[in-house]
């Protein structure tokens, strides 16, 4: 006879005390925590924040103790880090090589910015070639204010 | 039936390699026969593919479990609807419907272009064949669909339980539609560059196929979302998983593609940087490909490993580098210069959009392969999640939000003051007024205050943009308010239906932004009978509901709910545990859905006499799928041709190069 799978997971509820009703530590508190933290349950990349598995349950329950304990979050993800390895947080911390993975991105961005602005002087053709310089005389002047004006409106 | 798809597979894979030389040797040698044959092979192609994949079919309905992959993907007792989405289950099966889908589009491209284009299209087939050959050499000799097992086993492993969802049946078809439509404007891009015809037929073609590829995309990217939060039970419904952002970089990258396209069709500008968009698009899709099939990063959504992804490495630096030598080839005649007038004007913010959108992308590109990259270099392993994205990304997404309400009102060629003024000093009060409402509603945090007002801000120069047009119409054509709207919609569908695009994006974030920052969550363990509540909503627990059905066995926890003290109904998360999934429970949960808010409510844990529930209260999550629903309608109405076609600056552009070449 097959015994039912959740028998297992039965077994493993029972085994969960919970903590009392009326802890010191808000729910934000906790939140703040397991949003940085990766569920150990083995689904790639699950925030405990976001998990919903027997194992997310017992982190953040973990995670409410020790800041009932007066553990500082970081101290916490220490706790965590020591346990599974930095693969546990959510994203690297600043330091060492992952330095680069934080900052490279905005490098990028501002590399991005400066071809902007290469772009738009190249395309903006600063050899004065096709500039219409319009001449003097008051009747080319009036057209000109005139289809100066037309062209402002134009668009919009 | 195995030995008929078998063969079917080979049987395409050499007539699509003949076909790629008698479209390029008779592209070559302007030898139309040659072409035309080429062409023919295109279709048959899609004939052979169509043959071997209703094989495939025949088979997992067939219960043929000798094949190793129907084995893999289905069993006897799966519901006939999953056996028929059973076919992209998983990798060699997804791998041919892929070809499948390739093999249509390249079909669909050729009989659309068979007195159009004819300069380019002898280059465009044969690359859209070579992309064919492609996949149909890995189908033939890398993973091959009807490829037999070591033994028979009585029953296959049936469908991963957790792709048994109606989303399932559509959004990979959806997502691989948007995917790998992109393959076609990059024939037509490297087509133009190997004929050297850089008139303006590449631009139209280019850019209807994108709007296309990206309304598919759009579509297929969402429903992937809405899948994630329906099955996995997490309350969210984006979790910037390597898969997912796979899926986001390709629609990043064709949304640039979109906006600048427009100004190579208005003003002859940024020529050479379409055709790089349009390369790095269609290397992103492989990208995406590669991620999902070779096991190099970890996802929830990845297929297993396979020895499939140095194929897809190779595959991607020979088209780049493709593509790139012939841009650089032709560079000179891509050139245009002069058309840029100022800072403030339309033509910069296209340029800035284009910026943000390739920066976003190179971010999610970056943080997908960083914990790779890290590995590598320190040893150790390490997550890049959502926080690294959110925090990287919040900006960037900002500042584009504000664009999306500046670049369509903002004048071409130099805005005035006077102009900037009378477009934008309703929607900058509007937004600034949005902001107080924000900070007297409690909102205190930055960002959420930032995007919200700009939100206000840019959907209000929609409606001004709307509202003003309309009253220009009455002016021209006096009618109701109503009549006069229509009117100028269909009048001009690509503005409008770009302004449509555009609110659907409003609408988007400003879900995004109240889900993600104003929504709760706790955990409630309770007995039988016992109530709790979460915001307006107070739940009792009814006691455990428990049944076996033929493939799993189901445990419910139903829920009488009431919403500020009147009932409402009965919700029933419960836990599913697949007979053929190694035990694994799996979430289904139980969610109500208003325009205002969800209650999400998920079955945590469980004894005979209490529940564990997960209870999550997301507002404004029915804005997203709206908004995205507005996009994507709004990305069809753009499709929809003008009466009057006004096509001024496309013509003036023939014209010139017409007198340029003579």
């Amino acid at each position: 006879m097959r015994t039912p799978k959740h028998i297992f997971l039965l077994l493993l509820v029972g085994s969960v005390e919970f903590l009392p009703a009326e802890s010191a530590v808000e729910w934000e508190d906790v939140l703040s925590v397991t949003e940085n933290i990766v569920c150990t349950c083995g689904c790639p990349t699950t925030l405990v924040s976001a998990c919903s598995c027997h194992r997310a349950e017992e982190m953040n329950r973990e995670v409410e103790t020790l800041l009932t304990e007066g553990s500082t979050n970081r101290e916490i993800y220490d706790h965590y880090v020591a346990q599974f390895g930095l693969e546990v947080l959510g994203a690297p911390r600043m330091e060492g090589f992952n330095i680069v993975g934080w900052f490279f991105p905005f490098l990028v961005l501002a590399l991005g910015g400066c071809g902007v602005i290469v772009g738009y002087r190249y395309l903006k053709g600063d050899d004065g070639a096709n500039v219409v310089t319009p001449t003097t005389s008051p009747i080319n002047e009036k057209y000109h204010s005139e289809i100066q004006r037309e062209i402002a409106d134009l668009d919009t | 039936m195995i030995e008929l798809g078998r063969h079917s597979l080979i049987a395409a894979l050499l007539l699509c390699g003949y076909g790629i030389l008698a479209a390029f040797w008779g592209g070559y040698r302007k030898h139309l026969p040659l072409v035309r044959s080429s062409e023919n092979a295109t279709i048959a192609t899609l004939g052979l593919c169509l043959v071997s994949s209703c094989c495939l079919w025949g088979l997992i309905f067939q219960n043929q479990f000798q094949v190793r992959y129907v084995a893999l993907v289905s069993s006897r007792n799966q519901p006939a609807i999953y056996k028929f989405a059973s076919l992209w289950g998983s990798q060699s099966g997804s791998l041919l419907f892929w070809t499948l889908i390739l093999a249509a589009f390249s079909a669909i491209f050729v009989f659309q272009n068979r007195t159009r284009n004819r300069s380019l299209m002898p280059y465009a087939n044969g690359i859209l064949l070579a992309s064919c050959f492609f996949f149909l050499l890995l189908l033939n000799f890398v993973a091959p669909p009807f490829a037999l097992g070591s033994s028979v086993p009585s029953d296959g492993a049936g469908l991963n339980p957790l792709l048994q969802n109606p989303y399932m049946i559509i959004h990979p078809p959806s997502l691989y539609l948007g995917l790998i439509c992109l393959n076609v404007p990059f024939a037509i891009a490297l087509g133009a560059l190997f004929s050297g015809d850089l008139s303006t037929a590449w631009v139209t073609a280019t850019r209807k196929w994108g709007v296309v590829a990206w309304c598919f995309l759009t579509f297929g990217v969402t429903l992937g979302g809405m899948w994630a939060y329906e099955e996995l039970g997490w309350g969210g419904y984006w979790a910037w998983d390597p898969v997912e952002n796979a899926s986001f970089m390709p629609w990043l990258i064709a949304t640039a593609f979109l906006h600048s396209i427009m100004i190579t069709e208005k003003k002859g500008m940024l020529k050479a940087w379409n055709f790089i968009l349009i390369i790095l698009a269609f290397e992103l899709t492989l990208f995406g490909t590669f991620l999902t099939r070779s096991g190099v990063i970890e996802s929830v959504h990845s297929f297993a490993l396979s020895n499939i992804g140095p194929f897809f490495v190779a595959w991607m630096v020979i088209t780049t580098l493709m593509g790139l030598y012939l841009v650089t080839y032709r560079s000179a005649e891509l050139q245009r210069k002069g058309e840029m007038r100022s800072f403030l004007s339309r033509e910069f913010t296209f340029l800035l959009n284009n910026w943000l959108f390739v920066s976003i992308c190179f971010t999610i590109f970056w943080g997908s392969i960083f914990p790779v990259l890290s590995e590598w270099v320190t040893g150790e392993k390490i997550t890049v999640g959502p926080p690294f994205f959110n925090q990287v990304t919040a900006p960037l997404w900002l500042a584009l939000l504000i664009l999306t309400g500046v670049c369509p009102l903002i004048a071409w060629r130099k805005a005035t003051f006077k102009n900037f003024k009378r477009n934008f000093i309703f929607p900058i009060v509007g937004g600034l007024g949005g902001a107080s409402i924000c900070l007297i509603l409690g909102v205190r945090e930055l960002l959420p205050l930032m995007l919200l007002s700009s939100a206000g801000f840019v959907g209000l120069t929609i409606f001004f943009e709307f509202y003003k047009g309309a009253q220009a119409r009455q002016a021209i054509r006096p009618s109701a308010f109503v009549p006069a709207v229509i009117d100028l919609v269909t009048m001009n569908k690509r503005r409008y239906g770009g302004f449509a695009i555009h609110a659907g994006v409003v609408l988007v974030f400003v879900g995004i932004t109240v889900s993600s920052f104003f929504g709760v969550d706790r955990f409630f363990t309770v007995q039988n009978n016992e109530s709790f509540s979460l915001g307006p909503y107070s739940m009792v627990y009814r006691g455990l509901s428990k049944r076996q059905d033929p493939e799993k066995d189901v445990v419910g926890a139903p829920l009488e709910v009431s919403r500020n003290g009147e009932i409402i109904g009965t919700l029933l998360p419960e836990k599913h545990v697949h007979h053929t999934a190694q035990g694994q429970p799996q979430s289904e949960v139980a969610i109500r859905s208003t325009l205002q808010d969800d209650l999400y409510i998920v079955l945590s844990t469980w004894t005979e006499d209490s529940a564990t529930f997960h209870v999550y209260l997301n507002p404004l999550v029915m804005l997203i799928w709206i908004g995205v629903a507005i996009m994507v309608l709004g990305g069809l109405f753009v499709l929809i041709p003008d009466q009057k076609k006004a096509r001024a600056p496309l013509r003036r552009l023939e014209k010139e190069e017409a007198d340029a070449n003579a």
